[in-house]
């Protein structure tokens, strides 16, 4: 039950957040239509494949599994490798600064 | 302390440790739409709202200990620690929410047509990218509990493997 409670507090911030969130876009949007800073938004709709094309869509040749497995360790080790630098430029100096105060008092 | 807080605390411990890697993993692939292929991230994505209400009900009583002292004692690191969980918060929910409503896969699925208002494609690579520092932000703040916590429940059972069984009964 405490869970429950606990969980639907939580989505509850969310929600309130992201009404927010859309709130203020929406307010943003309308304030720079109205002042001419902007053109009024256009509705994008996604277009539905069309269907009765003639000429059908060129078949690309689908890249192996292994190539983009290769591509995916590569994106993802920029991606660890970004935080690695932070996680670095934090601790190390706290370790560091750490050991000489031990030094200093023992 | 006794036996059973212990067994509490040593299994409360694991389970934060698993659903830890279990969202960080699940990040790293959502980080690359074009490889995981849209339905993958978005599904994946929105299913990360979940893993984000059990990392926060996991660390439930710090949050609400943190939040009744934060404007009276307390420490520096504890203090920056509770604004950046925070930042880190709001920032996810940007994501999802610009997530959301760029969605070409999920909520078409789900029956929802949603306008496109300019910029919500931006806004949600921005967000991601600022996701991704704080979060290196957030594991270097962790960083003790995560290097003590994957050393007793990952690595020594896996190197005990290798103990032979006379060591083993001398270490006990």
């Amino acid at each position: 039950m405490k869970a429950l409670s606990r969980s639907i507090l939580i989505l509850l911030v969310f929600t309130l957040l992201a009404a927010l969130m859309v709130a203020s876009d929406a307010a943003a949007s309308a304030v720079a239509v109205s002042v001419g800073v902007i053109d009024p938004p256009r509705v994008e709709r996604r277009e539905q494949p069309d269907t009765t094309q003639e000429n059908p869509p060129e078949v690309h040749e689908k890249p192996s599994t292994l190539y983009l497995a290769g591509r995916w360790v590569r994106s993802t080790g920029k991606n660890v490798i970004v935080m690695s630098v932070l996680v670095v430029l934090i601790v190390f100096p706290k370790s560091v600064f750490k050991r000489i105060r031990k030094g200093a008092s023992s | 302390m006794s036996t059973e807080a212990i067994r509490n605390t040593a299994s409360q411990a694991k389970t934060k440790l698993w659903v830890d890697i279990l969202i960080f993993a699940a990040f790293l692939i959502t980080m690359e739409p074009d490889l995981s292929h849209l339905p993958v991230h978005e599904w994946l994505s929105l299913s990360m709202i979940f893993g984000m209400v059990v990392h926060l009900l996991i660390n439930w009583d710090w949050i609400v200990q943190v939040s009744q002292r934060f404007l009276s004692k307390l420490g520096g690191q504890t203090r920056i620690n509770y604004i950046l969980n925070w930042l880190f918060f709001i920032d996810g929910t940007l994501i999802m929410v610009s997530g959301i409503m760029i969605s070409e896969v999920a909520m078409p699925a789900l029956g929802l047509n949603l306008h496109i208002g300019r910029g919500w494609g931006e806004l949600h690579e921005l967000s991601t990218n600022v996701a991704l520092i704080l979060l290196g932000l957030h594991t270097a703040l962790h960083w003790n509990w995560i290097v003590t916590t994957i050393n007793r429940y990952l690595i020594q059972p896996v190197l005990k493997l290798f103990i032979p069984e006379s060591k083993k009964d001398s270490l006990a």
